[in-house]
């Protein structure tokens, strides 16, 4: 079964990274060898797993497959996150003062603190940012068509 | 976070923090990709269930909201990236295969 397009989406992108981080060789601010092979690496195993995927299409059902690549998909999303910060350096102490400034203007009580409270609001909030990881699991278009079609 | 800090902290955040230290980049908060990946995919669920979509709308702004309360995000990266994600949405409207 041909490549779906998350899953060229998905290669291009890591390989893109990981010709960028060799790039950064001709700039005046490369970065270390050593993480632009965890770069290439990362791409590597994105690469890897997706054939590997494919692979599998001759023992699954089209949908199950489909619905199978939709996850991969998910899994695969850090992939990209951690190639990016490989290439961070140093921050940028005019932005994040500036970043700070915005946040004390729009939530002044916000900005003050260091976190959630030890209360059942902060707890829920917490809950509420940890949600992202499970729920990406959830999200599989292809999945929720079979759900939507019966 | 110091021994102090972690009593004073309630148990989501303390799991949240652990996650973060052994997963996150460490580096940069922009883009929010809790924000950006949750919005992304509430817009499109809506598109195909308004329902379903709804919720995910709803855990979105949750997830936006803890984010920021939470300061593991500016709110500039927040507001930025759920634009961001419905800007994607809006230019990938029409290539949405149909229900």
């Amino acid at each position: 079964m041909r490549c779906e397009l998350p899953e060229w989406i998905q290669i291009g992108c890591t390989l893109g990274f990981a010709a960028a981080s060799w790039g950064t060789g001709l700039t005046s601010r490369p970065i270390p060898v050593r993480r632009r092979w965890i770069v290439t690496a990362l791409a590597a195993f994105a690469v890897i797993a997706i054939a590997i995927a494919h692979l599998c299409a001759p023992f699954l059902s089209r949908d199950s497959f489909l619905v199978f690549l939709d996850l991969l998909t998910i899994a695969l999303f850090l992939i990209p996150y951690w190639q990016t910060g490989q290439f961070f350096l140093a921050p940028n102490p005019r932005i994040q003062s500036r970043l700070e400034d915005f946040d004390r203007w729009l939530l002044p009580g916000v900005s003050s603190h260091s976190g959630t409270e030890r209360n059942p609001i902060g707890f829920m909030l917490e809950m509420a940012y940890l949600s992202c990881y499970p729920s990406g699991a959830a999200r599989s278009p292809r999945r929720l068509r079979r759900w939507t079609e019966g | 976070m110091s021994a102090e800090r972690s009593r004073e902290a309630n148990k989501g955040r303390l799991f949240n923090r652990w996650i973060l230290k052994h997963g996150s980049i460490h580096a940069i908060s922009f883009p929010a990709t809790h924000v950006a990946s949750a919005f992304a995919i509430a817009f499109f669920l809506l598109h195909y269930s308004f329902w379903i979509g709804t919720v995910f709308l709803v855990i979105a702004t949750l997830i936006s909201l803890g984010a920021v309360i939470g300061r593991y995000h500016y709110a500039l990266d927040v507001l930025m990236r759920a634009v961001t994600a419905f800007l994607v949405f809006l230019a990938s409207y029409r290539y949405l295969p149909p229900l």
